[in-house]
């Protein structure tokens, strides 16, 4: 097969996964892959070596430190035109093996299979079936270690900074910016495009914003939700909804509810479906949503910060911006925050886990500013506690009560 | 309305059942190549020639994993008379009885993930920080461009290059040669 098709697919593959493609781009794309069924082979062959990358063991390769320092002080010229120095076997242009002609298996049995079109559509399949996307954007994921945060800028322009043990699945397609916080937090700062709303999913919380700056943090208590400016609407998951919607049903609240329902334009005799679509966003303004313990939405202003708990979403309450954006300047401020919770943070920025063992110490509140950078502080602080004994193994730090 | 069907079929699919579907393909994917299925791409090919240019160009990938998806089923289902709707619904019930995980093929995936680990030592410097740096710890080509102090275009070549590399060291049989 003709190596000059699979460096156009290699580079179609780039600028598919690198932002996408604008409308020129698009066009000559699909012409590129209607010219040939060699192009829909490459293109699929392409694709599988690029999923079956992400799929390494991290630990193979060296860290980007020293993958960096090697480049740097990599001073010869890598040829940018396809020569001899990438592939010593490198086929003849235009020639072509009839498919069927296997070599023997080998460890890379499917993508010898690759030879013919068979096994390119069937790799493809088997690498990328995770990743089997309808908008040409696969989902990404960025995640950082204990200790580690990280700042991400998307393809959009907004920004992700990731605290330290976060996870976060970036999905954006045409019309909708998703992202999901799989565990940790995570300041997202969200470049404004009303066309394409900004969709953040967390535990039992989904967030939508326009053009806002905002704080979610997935924690054991369950999800935070605050606003630093802008505003966002913060709906529950569609299991909470359900949830929140039979509990209201057997309460015999289904009067009010449908209410609600009315604004937007379901009928009150509607008959409640398991799945129920939650309130609509538009006809309701943030006053009229408090207070409410319904399903749906709740609006929050700047400053404002909600919970949703798998049960439940708290009422909007005022928030302390710095203490809920401490960790972005690597402190922590704790405002009278149980110990178990404590230990949540702490477990971020520390290789030894806290461990609380009394149920009890749920009662024992922590007050005080601390690094994240060193957390042998707020070891100190806990041990200088008459009520609380501190024990130190090499795995975990174990904390009951004296 | 039957476009709309299948996309949102497809959307589902891969949303839901992302992990059963790929354990599923690859626990299929051993008897489709034991036995000789006829050309794929070319059946593809053919699939997506029958789909106007206007309908594809907007997402013209997102067709060609889908068509390859349904072709790709129909071959090892042998269920080609079988409308495309129904049969995605029809695989997602297969899934669910599917079984959760196969140590054999775990252990074949491992194997394959070892080649493409050799291959990938092969690169030279540049173009291996690029790829691993991208495709391992998620840098965006700028980031990556900004800190090896070239273009992002240049950072874009280097990594099509990498994966060429990548692929050619995957084929070493390739093109009759010895």
């Amino acid at each position: 097969m003709n190596l000059q098709v699979y460096e156009e697919a290699g580079d179609w593959i780039v600028k598919h996964r690198d932002g996408g493609l604008d409308a020129v781009e698009r066009q000559a794309f699909d012409v590129w892959l209607r010219q040939s069924p060699l192009h829909v082979s490459a293109y699929l062959e392409m694709s599988s070596l690029w999923e079956g990358l992400a799929e390494l063991d991290p630990a193979w390769n060296p860290d980007a430190g020293t993958l960096l320092a090697r480049a740097d002080a990599d001073a010869g010229v890598v040829p940018l035109v396809a020569t001899g120095r990438w592939s010593g076997s490198v086929p003849q242009r235009g020639g072509s093996r009839p498919s069927g002609q296997e070599k023997p298996r080998s460890r890379w049995a499917w993508a010898r299979r690759l030879a013919g079109p068979v096994g390119a559509v069937a790799a493809c399949l088997l690498v990328a079936g995770a990743s089997l996307t309808w908008l040409h954007l696969r989902p990404e994921m960025y995640s950082t270690g204990v200790g580690e945060q990280r700042s991400l800028v998307l393809s959009d322009g907004s920004t992700v900074a990731l605290n330290a043990r976060s996870r976060v699945q970036v999905r954006y397609t045409e019309d909708q910016r998703s992202i999901e916080l799989i565990e940790g937090q995570a300041l997202f700062h969200v470049a404004k495009n009303p066309q394409r709303p900004f969709v953040v999913q967390a535990g039992d919380a989904q967030v939508r914003a326009v053009g806002t700056a905002f704080d979610v943090r997935k924690g054991g208590a369950g999800t935070v939700v605050t606003v630093v400016e802008g505003r966002v609407a913060v709906h529950a998951s569609r299991a909470l909804a359900e949830a929140l919607d039979s509990r209201l049903r057997d309460e015999g609240g289904g009067v009010e509810v449908s209410g609600g329902r009315e604004s937007g334009g379901a009928g009150p005799t509607r008959p409640q479906p398991p799945m129920a679509p939650l309130v609509p966003t538009a006809p309701l303004r943030g006053q009229q949503v408090r207070g409410q313990p319904g399903p749906g939405e709740v609006l929050l202003d700047p400053g404002e910060q909600v919970l949703v708990t798998p049960v439940a979403i708290s009422d909007p309450r005022q928030a302390n911006l710095v203490a809920t954006l401490a960790w972005t300047r690597r402190s922590l401020v704790l405002a009278t925050v149980p110990l178990p919770e404590v230990a949540e943070e702490l477990n971020r920025y520390s290789q030894r886990p806290l461990v609380i063992e009394d149920p009890t110490l749920a009662n024992f509140n922590v007050s005080g500013v601390f690094s994240t950078a060193d957390t042998t502080l707020l070891l100190q602080f806990l041990r200088a506690q008459p009520e609380l004994a501190v024990d130190e193994t090499p795995s975990e730090i174990r904390v009951r009560r004296r | 309305m039957v476009q709309h069907d299948k996309r949102t079929l497809v959307a589902d699919l891969e949303r839901q059942h992302g992990v059963r579907l790929r354990r599923f393909l690859a626990s299929r994917l051993r008897t489709s190549l034991a036995s000789d299925v006829p050309d794929l791409a070319q059946e593809v090919f053919l699939r997506l020639l029958r789909i106007s240019h206007a309908e594809t160009i907007r997402s013209t990938e997102a067709y060609l994993y889908t068509v390859a998806f349904h072709v790709l089923h129909q071959h090892l289902l042998r269920h080609s008379t079988m409308p495309e709707a129904v049969e995605i619904g029809s695989l997602i019930n297969e899934m669910e009885s599917a079984p959760e995980s196969d140590p054999a093929l775990r252990a074949e995936w491992q194997e394959q993930l070892h080649s493409l680990q050799q291959a990938l030592q092969g690169l030279p410097p540049k173009a291996q920080a690029v790829l691993i740096l991208h495709r391992r710890d998620g840098y965006s080509l700028q980031e990556i461009a900004d800190r090896m102090g070239m273009s992002r275009a240049n950072a874009a070549k280097y990594l099509g290059k990498a994966l060429l590399h990548c692929r050619q060291r995957l084929q070493p049989n390739l093109g009759g040669a010895p």
